[in-house]
């Protein structure tokens, strides 16, 4: 059963009539027990896209299409369910935990709000929230309730944020880069907590992140995110090893290899496009090496190939080339 | 926490010691002469104006006269009032209460009305915040002597509910007659607070720990309480702090306007006179309750934010 259904999302700015929506008919799945990853640069859109999943959007966004998390309909919801649902059937992981988190109040206040949000009675709450401490790994978690944000590792603080989360024994998991403001010493282990409790839990987990290495070692599927529209979706194996959009096989390449020998990075070459520019075919023709005047006759579709699915008009004259050249820089 | 408290008495004691010195040095660079004041409206006699400089130690060395000042002080005794040829400390003391009532009165009020106002602007965005950024800013910019009139002319002699001069017997005669001083003291104060309040929050409310504290479900009125204001309190205090010991000094004004018999009209008149022991006494008091109410504010920092206790020796 899914867990996560986004349905032809499409948001738009306030007062941005005539520009370039922030999402366009983005829809995306998650089930229960998978793990999805959502990719792409800053500015591409998948934070907006995350937090949709818990009915929120921008302020004075207008909305397009549905979400339906954990079966409920989030923007036909009264604002009292949808506190519900977020407190209850969902766990949202942000970017970084010093800002995340109050720090004027005790680590132990944390959880227990959380706790006490998702119904948990008072007096429980302090033995629920200890062992919650206890299954995310922090250390004499009865005495970290009692410390201070300020006290804690930014590893350890995320521990803390995940253990929040599982306030509410959640169906699904909303992580929005929940490793990229942690030292890369530590980024690993905290990964692998998230991991290993959404699997334990058997709850579906969307991570946000922009590292398309890590998506595709970690997740079953991943979503490719560029200018607010997923332009290829893959099992997670064939995302890394055969490319079909240009811009994938762009970021394989801007990636350092941890295993293959040290050789020159070569960046996506342009920038990002801008939430004022709008093209009339395809947002990455202007930085795609391989774009034709065709890719200029409107927004390519994103169009089911294989196991997957990817908006790219030359997709099917240009896999042979990327794949041979995912290939070749594996070989070399 | 109380070797804390010590050394901040500690630095107390000199802060006074220094600002005692600085005030009796200024007294005596300042131009008239007790001496000529005292002795007004005749023309005096060298032995008669001899006579007034030796009753009050006039001509010994500045160092001398300070010394024997500074030594009685200690001892509670702040000499004698040239005017009213009286203990100082007495006169002090029987003006002191009035004054104390009138800051506390308009300490309420600027506190209670900046809070109220400065976090209703902040969360409710639209029509209510600029109604009030617009009177808040009417209120900074009024002076306390322009209320005082204002508030004289309306509420006292035109609707006759406060009466528009005196201190008033018992407590609600005391309330009655302070609340219209209270009011064009604080005015001005509160417009101030209700600026930095809401300046505050807004910036609280755009944190990234209330945008996940929402994400997390948590109930509005949790967020905006224990998130948005508890938050935002923290630089409301500090000003809170210095603005309230600066009320003591601008009772001058507005116990003279509205006759009050208390240490700011006494303040006021003492200049006039050149009574340099009775300044000098309201000085130091004045440069006591801005220490004390430092003090107060770095006791209650740590309580309010725990990021500053690991900073307190």
């Amino acid at each position: 059963m899914n867990v996560l259904e986004i349905d032809g999302l499409t948001v738009r700015l306030e007062g941005s009539v005539g520009a370039r929506p922030v999402l366009s008919d983005v829809s995306l799945h998650v089930a229960g027990g998978e793990v999805v990853g959502l990719v792409g640069e800053s500015g591409s859109g998948k934070s907006v896209t995350c937090r949709t999943a818990l009915g929120a959007v921008p302020r004075g966004a207008s909305v397009d299409g549905a979400v339906r998390t954990v079966g409920e309909d989030v923007f036909g919801l009264p604002a009292r369910e949808l506190r519900r649902l977020r407190s209850e059937k969902v766990g949202f992981v942000p970017q970084d935990p010093r800002a995340a988190v109050n720090p004027l109040y005790r680590v132990g206040d944390y959880v227990i709000e959380a706790l006490r949000a998702a119904g948990v009675p008072k007096a429980e709450a302090p033995d629920r929230a200890t062992a919650l401490l206890e299954s995310v790994g922090i250390p004499e978690p009865r005495r970290a309730l009692r410390r201070w944000p300020h006290e804690f590792s930014g590893g350890m603080l995320q521990r803390v944020v995940i253990a929040a989360a599982l306030a509410g024994s959640p169906r699904l998991l909303v992580a929005d880069e929940p490793t990229t403001a942690l030292d890369v010493t530590i980024q690993a282990e905290v990964l692998s907590l998230l991991l290993d409790i959404t699997a334990e839990r058997g709850a579906g987990l969307l991570l946000v992140t922009h590292d398309l290495e890590l998506a595709a070692a970690v997740c079953d599927r991943a979503y490719v995110m560029y200018a607010g529209r997923i332009v290829e979706s893959e099992p997670a194996a064939s995302l890394f090893a055969s490319p079909k959009h240009p811009y994938t096989a762009g970021l394989l390449r801007a990636t350092p290899s941890l295993t293959g020998p040290v050789e020159r990075l070569t960046a996506v070459p342009g920038r990002p496009l801008g939430l004022d520019e709008v093209l009339p075919g395809c947002s990455f023709a202007p930085r795609c090496a391989h774009a034709r005047p065709v890719c200029d006759d409107g927004p390519p579709p994103l169009l089911e190939d294989g196991a997957g699915a990817v908006a790219c008009v030359r997709a099917g004259e240009l896999a042979p080339e990327l794949r041979r050249r995912a290939h070749e820089e594996q070989a070399v | 926490m109380a070797r804390f408290i010590i050394r901040r008495l500690g630095g107390l004691g000199v802060t006074l010691l220094l600002t005692s010195f600085l005030v009796f040095g200024a007294m005596h660079v300042a131009p008239g002469d007790p001496a000529s004041f005292l002795l007004k409206g005749r023309s005096p006699t060298p032995e008669a104006v001899a006579a007034v400089r030796a009753q009050f130690h006039l001509d010994d060395p500045l160092f001398v006269q300070y010394g024997r000042w500074i030594g009685s002080a200690l001892t509670g005794d702040f000499g004698r009032s040239v005017q009213f040829r009286q203990e100082v400390g007495g006169l002090l003391a029987a003006r002191l209460p009035t004054t104390v009532a009138l800051v506390a009165y308009a300490a309420l009020i600027m506190v209670l009305g900046g809070l109220v106002l400065g976090f209703l602007s902040a969360m409710r965005p639209g029509p209510v915040d600029r109604v009030i950024l617009l009177g808040t800013t009417v209120a900074v910019a009024t002076p306390s002597f322009v209320a005082a009139i204002a508030l004289i002319s309306l509420f006292a002699v035109g609707l006759g509910w406060f009466p528009t001069f005196g201190g008033g017997e018992g407590v609600l005669g005391t309330l009655r007659h302070l609340t219209l001083p209270a009011i064009a003291l604080g005015l001005s104060l509160v417009g101030l607070l209700a600026r930095v309040t809401r300046a505050s929050a807004v910036e609280e409310l755009r944190r990234d720990h209330v945008e996940t504290a929402r994400l997390r479900g948590l109930p509005e009125s949790i967020v905006l309480r224990r998130h948005v204001a508890r938050n935002a309190l923290v630089p409301v205090v500090t000003v809170t702090g210095t603005v309230v010991s600066g009320l003591i000094v601008a009772t001058a004004i507005v116990e003279t306007a509205f006759g009050l018999p208390g240490i700011g009209s006494m303040l006021v008149q003492s200049v006039v006179t050149r009574d340099f022991p009775v300044v000098q006494a309201i000085c130091l008091l004045v440069v006591l309750a801005f220490v004390l109410a430092n003090l107060l504010v770095d006791l209650l920092l740590p309580v309010l934010d725990p990021r500053t206790r690991q900073y307190a020796p």
